[in-house]
This record gives C-alpha cells, structure tokens and sequence, in this order.
C-alpha cells in the first residue's frame, strides 16, 4: 500500500495456545483513524504494543514509520505518541509536573511547551494543578491524552483513549482525535465501544487475536451484510411469491422480515435500490408504502460479523481464515 | 536534530527524572524529617545512655557447710570481684541459691569449696564455683574473665600474706647477726694474729652461725629469692656464697682479706634483708603493672566511637531504600511500558535519578554530620576526605538499590531487601563488632557491603585524621563502578533504550 504509515506482515505474539496475535496482516495508511476493534482480550493492546516496540514478535515482521519497532532509533521514537490502556500518572505529583515529566521524556524544552494550549484544547482548563486521585477519571484520560501530544507526535497510538468515560465526554474526545487528523497525524486507536468504528477512516475487527475484518465503516458493514440494506414497508402484507419476485428485481436477498407487512432486503447498492423497487412495484401491481435504506448500527454489524466467523468455523473445523482480505481498497 | 539539540534533549530528559525524583521526596516533609530527626535523636539517645561497664552482677555468695569456715575468704573474695558485683547475701542453702538464681532474683552465684585444706593437701586447688545463667555472649564472657580476675586477685591477697608473715619473722635474725658481726671480728683477728686455734674456733663459730641464719631467715630469704629471679637479677643463693667466703679465710697467706670479703657479704646479705622486710608485700607478689597509653585519646563519650558507623549505615538505608523503591514503584505503577516507548536511555534514566538521590542523602548527611559535631564528634581529618568517602558510601549504595530492584517485586519486597542489607551491615561491617572477629572466608560477606569500607575509612578520617586508606577508598571507588554498570543493565530493562 502506498503511503502506509504502519504495515505487518504474518505477526505472532503468542502468550499462550489461545492468547496473544495471531498471524497479523495489516496496512495502516498514513493521515487517518484508524480503529481497532474488539472485546476484551481480542489482542488489541497486544498490537500496539508491537507496534511501539515495547514487544517483540514471535513472527513476521513489522514496519513502523519505516522501521522496524525493534530498531527504533530516536528520532523515529520522538514522533510517536504512545498513551497506554490504563492512566499511568505519579501519584504524588500534579496533572501539570506529571505532563511536564511526560515532555522531559521527549526532550521538549520548556520554552516548546504549550500546556495551556493543550489543557484548552482537552478541556483540562484549571485541572491542571490537581493531584491525580483528586481528578475524575476522564480528566485523567485527558491528561495521559495530553501527555502523548506534548512533543506534537505524527503517530499516536492511543490504547482505549476512551474507556469508562461518559458519553458526552467520549464524543468530545473523538472531536479531537478528528481534528488531530485533520492535522496530518496518523491516529491508531484502539477502542471496546464499537459504535466508535463510525468515527474512524479503517476499522479492524479483532476477536481472539485476529483481524476478523479490514475496512472502512462502510466496508464493514457490506461485510457483515453482504451488501446494503433497504427496509421495503408494503401496503398490505405481501405473498411468497412477490418476495420471490422482488428479489429477482433488485437482485438481492431478503435479511429478515421486520413485520408482517415490512421486510429488510440485502442489496448491492442502496442507492440505486428505490429506483428498481418502484419499477417492481408498478409492473407487479403491488403497492409499496414506504422504501429506505437502512445504515445499521456498528453493534448489530459486529454481532452479525462474530456470527459469520463462527459459522465458518464450525464449517470448516478450525479457525484458519478471516472473511475478508485485511487491506482495505485505499489511496 | 542538530548535535546541540541531542545534547540538550539528553540533559532534558535526565533533568526531568532528577525533578521527579526530587519532587517525590520534598513533597514528603514528613519522611525527610524522619530521615534526619529519627537517626540523630537515636544517636543522641544512645550516646546519653550508653555505659561502657555492663551494671553489677546481683551475687549471693553460698558458704559450704554450716560452721560457715570460709566466710572471711568468701567475703575477701566479694571484695575482689570489686564493683562488677553487687552482693546481696550470703547463705548456706546451695539448692536454695540456685532456685533463686534460676528465678532471675540473682545473677551469680559464687559457692565456696567444701574443704579447701584438704583439698590443698591432696595437692588439688580449692576451686570457687561461679554459677550464672547468663545468655548473652557478651555478659558470658565478661563473667569468665570477672571471674578469672577475681580469683587471681585473691590468690594474691593469700601471697601477700604469706611475705607479709615472712617480713614479721626478720627480727629473729637480729641475734644471729650480732654473732656473725663479732665473730667476723674475732676471725680477723685470729688470723692477722697467726693464731690458729683461735682462727679454726672462730670460722667454726660462724658456720654455725650461717646455719642458724639460713634457718631463721629461710621463708624470707626464699620469697626475694624468687622475686630477684623472676626479675632477672638473681644471684645463687646468699648463704651458699657465705660458706664459701668463709671456706676460703682458711690455709690462704690473704686469710685476712677474704675474711673481709666474709664481712661484705654478709652487709649484702644484711641490707637485701632489710629491704625486703621494708617492701610492700603487694609489691614483691605482683611486682609488674601496666600501663595503658592510649595515643588515639578520643574525647567524649563511648558512643561517640559509634557515630561514623550510624551514619554510614543509614546513609546506605537510606540510598538503598531511595533506589529500589524507585525503579519498583515505577514499575507498580505501570510507567515501564510509557518508558520503553518514548526516546529514552539507560543512561539518561540512571543519571537523573542518581544525580536526585545523590543530592537528598548528602544533604542528610550534611544535617547529621553538623549534629554529630555540634555534640562533639571528633574530627581530625580532612572534611574534603570525609565528604569524599560519604559521597561514595552514598553512589555505591544507589547502585546496590538499583540491582534490589530488579529482584523486588513490590514496594515491600524491595523494603525487605533494604532492611536485610541493613541486617548484614549490622553484623558484618564493623558498626559494632570488629570484622577482624570474623573467620577470612566470612570477612567476604564485610565487602560486599559498601558501609564496611565506609566506616573504615571514616574511622581513619575522623578519629586517627588520616587519609582514608587507598584499599578502603578504592574498594568504593571499584564498588560504586560495578553496580553502576550492572545498574545499567537493570535500566535498559527498564526503558529499553538501545543507545548509552
């Protein structure tokens, strides 16, 4: 992939027959948001670990901004941001000496220093001079947050940046990140919630280990689906044979009926669907109260992924294969 | 990135561990008070109400039998233990006395032999008996020389009466030596007269006279026998040398003059007579002393000696301490995994925290030295010398906290290790026991341990104001360089930097 800012090859880190990454292909573009997605225990700290060098494969290889993670000379270190799962903060010291502890560790002399900035940019404004244990959680997010950005990194790694935060406070966080990438900085964000796929450019889905999927939003949903949906609303409630027949017109599938009179139609192209259902509509004779498509929820589209993998699994007898190709169609 | 610019990075990131670790102890007044105060107030304390003499033994003196026939030696052998007992009693219940010994209401108990004549007779020594149940070594060996000591001492009293009745017995031979005086005279004039009757009467006279002399004077003339001879200026014994003077008056054309030899050396015999009648008893039995002359001459109190030893020790706490908890607790916290990302050295790290540790514990050592000084620690040597080697003290002790670390776990595991050093530091490094008591292949476990050196040093410095040895001072010097090194080794684990 042109202008990857993070590539693997088959990495392993195994810290077990069942924990650890699992033969790891990925392409990170650089610029973008890029999500990993998974419960707890899918591998996602794991990879970034990797990633950052704090770990060493097993296998395969790894490529960080040009480099090997294991080779990371200083320069390459300096223009990386890392904020761990877990807020790693000096007790005894304040939000502020703990943030400038954080800058010293990258050599940022004081004069480059833009605190207030930051905390105006974070929301951390008059926080700052807080013990940790005296802070909320959030705001402690905030801070590791602002810690990873003291030395203006053109690649975070941010490790659940947003976990046990409100739903308000999560949404402002993303609010960042996205202008961090207008930016220019390339952000690799790991994350449980998975509506927050929606906010990324990539998502990978990862569950025991591996990358279930590769894609965009979008892309992740026509995986799970095998296409986009269009919720069809009839006027009266319609026979086998028009179902069958409306299938054939929109060559699609139906995914589930949603009531009597409503169903839900998988199809290549949401878009173009109305048009061709209207068209079905007239020339059968069938009135159709209601056509729209329907953009499901990143929940319902990771359920409906684990179901896909699971059945393939049990087809095939062992976990050998992801659904899809983990390089997404970029640049 | 410019070589000023790496440079100043480096300095940066070394500089933000030494604020750290700074911060984290200032903002602790309680402890550093605690570091300063505890110690001093347990020096002062110490050195207020240490005694070098362990307090009196509570004795109880057990007689053998009831006729209580050797209560005046019992009580002759009280006095000689002297003020390292206390008597409080005197009994004839030898089960009884042990009971109470046994219950702690005594702590010795001095039982007189049974029958101390016949023993003697049947050429046995009459043996005192000292029963204590001490256990700690210390008293247990200040008992066995007490005891030792004292028994002597009461050996000498018996001696000392012994020539004490020898000189009352001198008068009797006031007669015998009027005899010898004229018949001396008399022989002299026999001879000088050819007249050889009178002469072989005379020498006749006199031999008798020496025989009567040797038998009257035996015991006296014994005791400075055996006092010259131990001394080294015996001369044979004085009444042989009379006969023979005498033997050679006889048959010999200067008859006359070895009468007068006769004559003088009998005044010899006369005057060594008069002085031994005149010397102390206690003299002639115990005729050397000692004297003790100590060119070192510390001032103060005994604690005092101590003082150097506590600091080193506690410095070395206190650096062990610092180090270990510090690398541990970053480790607890989670702070690894932020080091091994960011552009961050072993090196740096390293620098930074010994260079903030460095400055805590000398700025107590500052703080207690005053204290010591202002209560009359003595000080002979150079300050630059005893700052010098307290710096070291300080380094090699961060290295070895530095290493603890790598095996602590927890915050009190690392806490264990530090008080296990102090432990061993206690017994191996010469705070209280000289490590030359200590078998050659035990001593190694003295050097491992960076306060033996120090102390060493400090005592050289400060009491006998001498440079501190080149063996001392090079062993920290070698020290505070390994466990640098393996410090370093210990640091990469920690942040995983490739580069110094």
């Amino acid at each position: 992939m042109r202008d990857s800012i993070v590539s693997t090859e088959g990495v392993t880190k195994a810290f077990g027959p069942d924990a650890g990454v699992f033969d790891l292909d990925l392409e990170l573009p650089k610029g973008k948001i890029i999500g990993m997605i998974g419960p707890s225990g899918s591998g996602k700290t794991t990879t970034v670990r990797l990633m950052t060098g704090i770990l060493e494969p097993d296998e395969g290889q790894i490529r960080v901004l040009g480099s090997s993670p294991s080779e990371f000379d200083r320069d390459t270190r300096g223009r990386i941001g890392y904020m761990p799962q877990h807020a790693i903060l000096y007790p005894d010291l304040t939000l502020a000496q703990n943030l400038s502890f954080a800058a010293s560790l990258y050599g940022v002399p004081s004069s480059e220093r833009d605190f207030d900035g930051l905390a105006e940019f974070l929301g951390l404004d008059g926080v700052l001079d807080r013990l940790p244990d005296q802070a909320s959680g959030g705001e402690r997010r905030r801070v590791m947050l602002a810690a990873t950005l003291v030395h203006k990194p053109d690649l975070l790694f941010l490790d659940e940046p947003t976990a046990g935060i409100d739903p308000v406070l999560r949404r402002r966080i993303w609010d960042r990140l996205e202008d961090l990438a207008g930016e220019g900085r390339s952000l690799i964000v790991t994350t449980q919630y998975v509506g927050e796929a929606a906010y990324c450019d990539y998502v990978a889905v990862l569950t025991e280990g591996r990358v279930l999927v590769y894609d965009t939003p979008e892309g992740l949903r026509r995986a799970a689906y095998g296409g986009e949906l269009v919720d069809v609303v009839f006027a009266s409630p319609p026979g086998a044979e028009d179902v069958k027949s409306l299938e054939a017109a929109v060559d699609g599938r139906i995914l589930t009926r949603l009531d009597d009179r409503s169903l839900r139609l998988v199809v290549d192209d949401a878009g173009q669907a109305g048009p061709r259902i209207g068209e079905w509509a007239s020339n059968s004779s069938v009135s159709i109260q209601e056509t729209e498509a329907h953009i499901p929820n990143f929940d319902d589209v990771f359920v409906e992924l684990v179901e896909k993998l699971e059945a393939a699994k049990a087809k095939e007898g062992a976990h050998e294969r992801t659904l899809t190709e983990a390089k997404p169609n970029v640049g | 990135m410019s070589v000023e610019q790496g440079f100043r990075a480096r300095f940066i990131r070394s500089l933000g561990f030494f604020k750290r670790e700074l911060l984290g102890v200032v903002k602790q007044p309680r402890l550093v008070g605690t570091l300063i105060l505890a110690p001093f107030a347990i020096l002062l304390i110490f050195g207020l109400g240490y005694r070098t003499q362990p307090p009196p033994f509570e004795t109880l003196l057990v007689l053998p039998g009831e006729e209580a026939a050797l209560a005046s030696e019992m009580d002759e052998l009280g006095e000689a233990f002297g003020n390292g007992i206390e008597l409080v009693g005197t009994t004839t219940d030898a089960t009884d006395a042990r009971s109470r010994l046994r219950s702690g209401e005594v702590d010795l108990l001095i039982i007189g032999p049974a029958d101390p004549i016949t023993s003697i007779e049947e050429g046995e020594r009459a043996e005192f008996v000292v029963v204590h149940s001490e256990v700690d070594p210390l008293l247990r060996g200040s008992i066995s020389l007490l005891a030792q000591l004292s028994i002597d001492e009461l050996n000498n009293r018996v001696l000392e009466q012994t020539v004490s009745r020898a000189q009352s017995g001198s008068e009797s031979i006031d007669g015998p030596l009027g005899e010898l005086r004229s018949g001396s005279d008399e022989l002299v004039t026999a001879i000088e007269n050819d007249d050889s009757e009178g002469e072989r009467l005379a020498r006749e006279d006199l031999l008798q006279q020496v025989d009567e002399l040797e038998e009257r004077s035996s015991g006296s003339e014994d005791v400075y026998s055996t006092v010259s001879e131990s001394l080294g200026t015996g001369r044979g014994d004085v009444f042989d040398t009379l006969r023979s003077r005498l033997e050679s008056t006889q048959s010999n054309a200067d008859g006359a003059e070895r009468a007068r030899e006769f004559e003088q050396a009998m005044a010899e015999f006369e005057t060594r007579y008069r002085l031994l009648q005149e010397t102390d008893p206690a003299l002639l039995v115990s005729p050397f002393s000692a004297d003790v002359r100590d060119i070192a001459d510390l001032p103060g109190t005994p604690a005092l000696f101590y003082g150097p030893g506590v600091l080193v020790v506690l410095l070395q706490h206190v650096a062990i301490t610092f180090a270990a908890l510090s690398l541990v607790r970053e480790r607890q916290l989670g702070l690894t995994e932020l080091f091994q990302a960011a552009p961050l050295t072993a090196g740096e790290t390293l620098i930074g925290k010994y260079t903030a540790f460095l400055g805590v514990s000398a700025v107590i050592a500052a703080v207690l030295t005053g204290a010591m000084l202002a209560f009359g620690m003595t000080m002979r040597g150079s300050l630059l010398a005893y700052s010098l080697t307290v710096g070291l003290v300080i380094l090699s002790s961060l290295g070895l906290g530095f290493l603890i670390s790598r095996l602590a776990q927890t915050d009190s595991q690392a806490v264990q290790y530090a008080m296990m050093i102090l432990l061993v530091s206690i017994f191996f490094t010469g705070l209280i026991l000289p490590i030359e008591q200590l078998i050659p292949p035990v001593r190694v476990v003295s050097y491992l341990v960076p306060g033996t050196y120090g102390i060493v040093a400090l005592h050289d410095v400060m009491f006998r104001g001498l440079r501190p040895s080149v063996l001392m001072l090079g062993g920290l010097v070698v020290y505070s360089i390994v466990v640098f090194v393996m410090s370093w080794f210990v640091m990469r684990r920690h942040v995983k930097g490739s580069a110094i």
